[in-house]
């Protein structure tokens, strides 16, 4: 059995750093380059190939393997694949003639756009994979990227994106406008200076910071976006969801796992199957309803608080209300043991209890002269109304 | 046999299988109180209740009827007794083993009266919700009804808030001049997830919670991940949870455990056996990163029937940095 050297281990391995070596190496003309010829270490073959050309408003790639766009100060489109193929026997001597053909295309195509393709070739008992970096000007309008069987890493671009990454996983930072991002595996995008819409069959998707909205969903995974200037709408078929600050409105959806937001200033509208949901300072419209589990709501101090809805299946309802907020309280539980059933911190709400061991309780009133309607509940559970101190 | 004959012995048996139901106690309340109406109505339906009734009676050593709510208020009122006669040093505390014992002592008591145990199990099933669903919702700055802090403003378990709740039945003996009174009990505890007799109960709630409880437990848990009992625990609900979220939530649990035998061998099973293509995708991930020799075998046994994309390139990328070859031979 060959074993790879360590450094092409590493190079296999991490396909960022290899990308930086591969640039490193690359040549400075501005001519289309060959590249060097194939080498062979054992039962591998690798070879680089490196390219040019002019800069364009757009670009397009479609590859196979990893996909890098990195953007940078240069006045050109400059690129440079990689291909490895391992294979045990090359009875033939087949994969040095493969090796040698052209495998990466570029071409201008209408309204601005070079085309850039990356072919990787077909070898019946090998093993092939593929990467291709593309070094573009900063200020290029805008990227779409398709690949199969890879990643894509996108840094530093003032355009838009699109990235599709069909079995593989999606990984910006520094985006200056709009970011849309399908994949298989998981979503990590930094800074994006416009609206993010992203979709992935079965990882987490992390969102550091978006200038405008963000639309998020995974199959399965967990979600973090920790700060979105316009509406957030994230949802997970399994996963807990963590939101940070959110200036527009909050959906967000999970069928069983926590959800947890730290601010969201224009309504709240959290679901979740199973789990936990936590909401530090909300503001807006509130419709928020687990299945099972506990619900803990805080009112902001300033909050423009419109008719809102907590409940849960089973599980306790808390909320955090300041004391200057006027609104209308009704809450009902319907099963609960204790003294309380319902307990409020309000004089002003009543609160009426059945007899027996396992009692229903109904709280209504109102809070500084009464406003929008706050109606809370739970099936087996409790009810609290406490002071923010 | 006549048709007639045929008939009424049919409608006999449909009446004898209502009574039995009734007796076992799984009627609801409005076909509840049609029994009892024909039972004081009709004298004939009556004889057949009686009949009925003292059948079993005789098969089940009369744990049922008119003693079932006796023989449940019993079964409370000597697991309460057996619960407050517990020797309780404060440090060893332990809820978790406490309920263990109680649910020991139940299972001893309806041992001899198998007719008991559906309603009981039911009882039962509703106060451990009840528990669950309850007594585990403390986190900082969210305070729980009935729990205490100690003088140092630190959770701990020996502060257990037991409060009455409701009185459910009174019994006066008037020969032994003794009262009976059942209460029931509500219990918030509340503590620190490394006080060894909360984890004892959040190690019960990841496996006999609602999913609600099962997700918190674990996210509890997760800090006491390098412990044995409790990644065990993890790893038995990464591997059988129904639920998928949590399932997720236990592999997010042991994620930094990934280069541990245990975890891994856990991961492999994830792999080969979790209906989830994201779960098999986010176990994957995990052994990446932790590659070895071993996984070999399973990863080409993977590749075969796998259909995800995602999961077969890091398989195919796993083998080929151990030098391995994507078929199995």
């Amino acid at each position: 059995m060959h074993r790879p050297s360590r450094a092409l281990s590493v190079l296999l391995r991490f396909p960022v750093v290899a990308a930086l070596v591969a640039g490193a190496a690359m040549p400075g003309s501005m001519a289309a380059q060959p590249g060097p010829a194939e080498t062979r270490a054992g039962g591998r073959w690798f070879q680089q190939r490196s390219g040019e050309t002019a800069a364009a408003e757009r670009l397009a790639v479609r590859a196979r393997g990893d996909v890098i766009v990195i953007g940078s100060d240069v006045d050109a489109i400059r690129y440079s694949s990689r291909i490895w193929v391992r294979t045990a026997v090359d009875g033939l001597g087949l994969i040095p003639a493969m090796l040698d053909r052209e495998h990466v295309e570029s071409e201008r195509v209408p309204d601005g756009w070079v085309r850039i393709v990356l072919q990787v070739p077909e070898c019946a008992g090998c093993r092939v994979a593929a990467a291709l970096q593309v070094e573009v000007p900063r200020d290029i309008s805008q990227i779409d990227l398709e690949t199969r069987g890879g990643n894509i890493e996108v840094r530093n671009i003032e355009g838009s994106v699109k990235a599709v990454a069909a079995g593989g996983s999606v990984d910006m930072d520094t985006i200056g406008s709009d970011v849309n991002a399908v994949a298989s595996g998981r979503i990590v995008l930094g800074a994006v200076g416009g609206s993010v819409t992203c979709e992935t069959a079965g990882g987490r998707i992390e969102l550091d910071r978006a200038a405008g909205s963000a639309r998020l969903a995974t199959d399965v995974g967990s979600v973090r976006a920790m700060s979105v200037a316009g509406d957030l709408d994230a949802r997970t078929g399994a996963g807990s969801i963590e939101i940070g600050r959110v200036k527009g409105s909050v959906s967000a959806e999970t069928s069983s796992g926590s959800i947890r937001v730290i601010e969201a200033f224009n309504g709240v509208r959290a679901q979740a199957g199973a789990g936990d949901i936590r909401i530090g300072r909300a503001s807006g419209a509130l419709s928020v309803t687990s299945g099972a589990g506990n619900i803990a709501v805080g009112l902001a101090e300033q909050a423009r608080l419109l008719d809102s809805v907590l409940t849960t299946g089973v599980g306790s309802v808390q909320v955090f209300l300041p004391e200057t907020l006027a609104l209308t309280i009704e809450a009902a539980v319907e099963m609960f043991r204790g003294h309380h059933g319902i307990l409020t911190e309000f004089p002003s709400i009543q609160v009426s209890r059945s007899r027996g061991v396992i009692g229903t309780a109904r709280a209504t009133g109102s809070i500084n002269g009464g406003g929008p309607t706050l109606r809370s509940g739970t099936g087996i559970g409790h009810i609290e109304f406490r002071r923010q101190r | 046999m006549s048709g007639g004959d045929r008939r009424a012995l049919i409608e006999s048996e449909l009446l004898r299988q209502r009574i039995r139901l009734y007796l076992y106690g799984e009627l609801g309340l409005a076909e509840r109180i049609e029994i009892e109406r024909c039972k004081d109505e009709d004298p004939a339906f009556r004889a057949l209740f009686d009949e009925e009734r003292e059948f079993l009676l005789a098969l089940g050593d009369g744990g049922i009827g008119s003693d079932m709510d006796s023989l449940l208020e019993e079964c409370r009122y000597g697991l309460d007794l057996a619960i407050t006669d517990l020797p309780r040093p404060r440090r060893r505390f332990s809820p978790g083993l406490r309920v263990r014992s109680a649910v020991r002592d139940l299972s001893r008591l309806f041992s001899a009266r198998p007719l008991a145990w559906q309603a009981a199990t039911a009882a039962l099933m509703l106060a451990a919700g009840f528990l669950a669903g309850r007594g585990l919702e403390s986190g900082p700055g969210l305070p729980t009804l009935g729990s205490q802090r100690s003088a140092g403003g630190q959770f701990v378990s020996s502060d257990a808030d037991r409060t009455l709740t409701g009185i459910e039945t009174v019994r006066l003996d008037p020969v032994g001049g003794q009262v009976q009174i059942v209460v029931e009990e509500r219990t918030v505890i509340s503590g620190r997830s490394s006080d060894p007799a909360i984890r004892d109960i959040l190690l019960d709630s990841v496996h006999q919670s609602h999913a609600g409880a099962r997700l918190t437990s674990l996210d509890a848990l997760r800090e006491h991940a390098a412990e044995t009992e409790v990644r065990e625990a993890l790893l038995r609900t990464m591997l059988e949870d129904e639920d998928l979220g949590v399932r997720l939530k236990a592999l997010e649990a042991v994620q930094d455990f990934a280069g541990r035998p245990d975890v891994r061998q856990a991961l492999v099973k994830t792999l080969l056996q979790d209906p989830s293509a994201g779960m098999r995708g986010h176990a994957i991930q995990l052994l990446r990163e932790h590659a070895d020799r071993d996984m070999a075998g399973p990863l080409q046994e993977l590749i075969e029937r796998e259909s995800d994309p995602f999961v077969i390139r890091e398989s195919e990328e796993i083998l080929d940095s151990l030098g391995a070859s994507m078929e199995r031979f």
